[in-house]
């Protein structure tokens, strides 16, 4: 694998940021100095209409951007689409970001688009697959990649290990670093009755580069991973917890739906900010004591 | 495992309603049927009903609610019909790529326009307008127009200020222009009153 295209051990700081959607724009520049960087979605600007290209334009102008794809779809055993990597490479070299990030999960199979990501078996043959289609993404983005984890409402059957050992080998063997997704975290554990204690003890720390947070619903008995309300407390709580045992780059407030006054979002990206920084004041504490 | 089969099949299972419901009435069979080896059947028999249904469920509620969102004056023309055109559309369609979103809008209003027989003209009209304005970033044009039947700024008010359009004829013309090497159009809607 080549280890050039992702050395996850010197990526910059970015501070806390938002997703990007277009309904916050103006709200989002008027705030511009509470963002420290926006993360965007590859797709909207794939083959883009000359209006999306502008606000791309735009959005470099005055934010750092990390691109976030949702349709690489890495798992899919069938291969990548070369015509959709060729799209994606163009995209992402030409921003030059310090990293970008993709989903473990497949969303296409068969010419059918799932329209979501969609959960692999935590399988060998699985695990294969995802560090091939990696070796072949390589060939077109030496960019440093970061892979998030999902959440998933349905367990394929025959899976050989457990979710955490499935994320530690592809990132061992792949040399990425992890988008870790803590909402997702906290939903799996609640719908899949795991301990988030025990996940955590067996996933490589040392390679969290990036944070996701924000708030779901409950609906059926299932908690579901909706981007539409506010952080829940025990994801701030899981936040302060990985924080302290990470060298975290950055964090992104992941919101899609049900926006509120931009300025919650704000007091969101605040709380972040103060969890992330109080680690480097407990640091510095500890360095004027030596 | 099969993986590339079983990801065949669960993207089938995912996205059709009719071969989920076989699948779940018979779960084995249904999978060898769809090309699964007898292993890879007996595993996949055993997925969740209540959680497949739930995560097929997710997968739709998503897709309309995007195509919602691109053609909001046609949902709220609609209502609670919105969804039933949708679910009958989506057995029918499902869309890719990068812009599958704007693609699944054109192609429901198009489905409204041309088959949804019991709603109002006016309402397939409107369908028709709202994705129009979704070429406009993609075309090289410099000019598209259409002729409406209804007049279709005075139903746009009435759904914005919450009343039930009650449009009569009015041939009405949509006109979007814009200047050479300019992304701004510009729009009018001229209004011809009965004669």
């Amino acid at each position: 694998m080549n280890s050039k295209a992702n050395n996850i051990n010197n990526l910059p700081f970015l501070g806390v940021g938002i997703g990007y959607r277009q309904q916050f724009t103006s709200e989002l520049f008027l705030n511009q100095d509470k963002v420290d960087f926006l993360e965007i979605i590859s797709d909207h600007y794939i083959d883009a209409s000359a209006y999306k290209e502008n606000e791309l334009a735009l959005l470099k102008e005055h934010f750092t951007l990390v691109p976030h794809g949702i349709n690489l779809s890495l798992g899919s055993a069938e291969g990548l689409s070369k015509d959709y990597l060729k799209k994606l490479a163009n995209l992402i070299n030409n921003l030059n970001p310090p990293w970008w990030s993709e989903h473990i999960s497949f969303t296409q199979a068969g010419g059918i688009d799932i329209g979501h990501l969609s959960p692999l078996p935590f399988t060998q043959e699985a695990i294969e697959v995802v560090v091939q289609n990696i070796e072949q993404i390589r060939e077109y983005i030496t960019i440093p990649l970061i892979l998030e984890n999902i959440t998933y409402m349905l367990e394929i059957p025959g899976s050989e290990m457990n979710e955490a050992e499935f994320l530690s080998e592809i990132l061992e063997r792949t040399d990425c670093g992890l988008l870790l997704d803590i909402t997702n975290l906290y939903i799996n554990s609640v719908n899949h009755h795991y301990s988030i204690d025990k996940f955590l003890s067996q996933i490589p720390l040392d390679k969290v580069v990036q944070l996701h947070f924000v708030g779901g619903h409950w609906q059926h008995g299932l908690l579901i991973d909706s981007h539409a309300y506010p952080t829940h407390k025990e994801v701030w709580e899981l936040m302060q917890t990985v924080v302290e045992h990470t060298n975290l780059k950055g964090a992104i407030l992941e919101r899609d739906e049900n926006f509120p006054q931009f300025n919650e979002l704000v007091q969101e990206l605040t709380q972040a900010r103060k969890i992330i920084d109080s680690k480097t004041k407990k640091a510095q504490e500890v360095l004027s004591w030596v | 495992m099969g993986l590339i089969e079983v990801q065949r099949t669960l993207a089938q299972l995912y996205t059709n309603v009719e071969l989920r419901q076989k699948f779940l009435d018979n779960p084995q069979q249904t999978a060898i049927d769809l090309g699964l080896n007898p292993l890879d059947s007996e595993q996949l028999s055993k997925l969740s009903a209540f959680h497949l249904r739930e995560f097929a469920n997710s997968l739709h509620y998503k897709r309309m609610g995007e195509v919602q969102e691109i053609l909001p004056t046609t949902e709220k023309s609609l209502k609670a019909k919105f969804n039933e055109y949708f679910l009958e559309f989506a057995k029918s369609y499902i869309p890719s790529g990068v812009k599958k979103h704007r693609d699944d809008a054109i192609a429901f209003a198009k489905f409204l326009n041309e088959q949804a027989v019991s709603i109002p003209a006016w309402c397939r009209e409107l369908a028709v307008y709202e994705a129009m304005r979704l070429e406009l970033g993609e075309t090289k044009k410099l000019i598209i127009f259409q002729v409406f039947q209804y007049p279709i700024k005075e139903i746009f008010q009435a759904i914005f200020n919450n009343e039930e359009p009650k449009p009569n004829k009015k041939r009405t013309l949509a006109i979007w222009l814009r200047i050479p090497g300019q992304i701004n159009w510009q729009h009018y809607l001229l209004s011809v009153p009965r004669i």
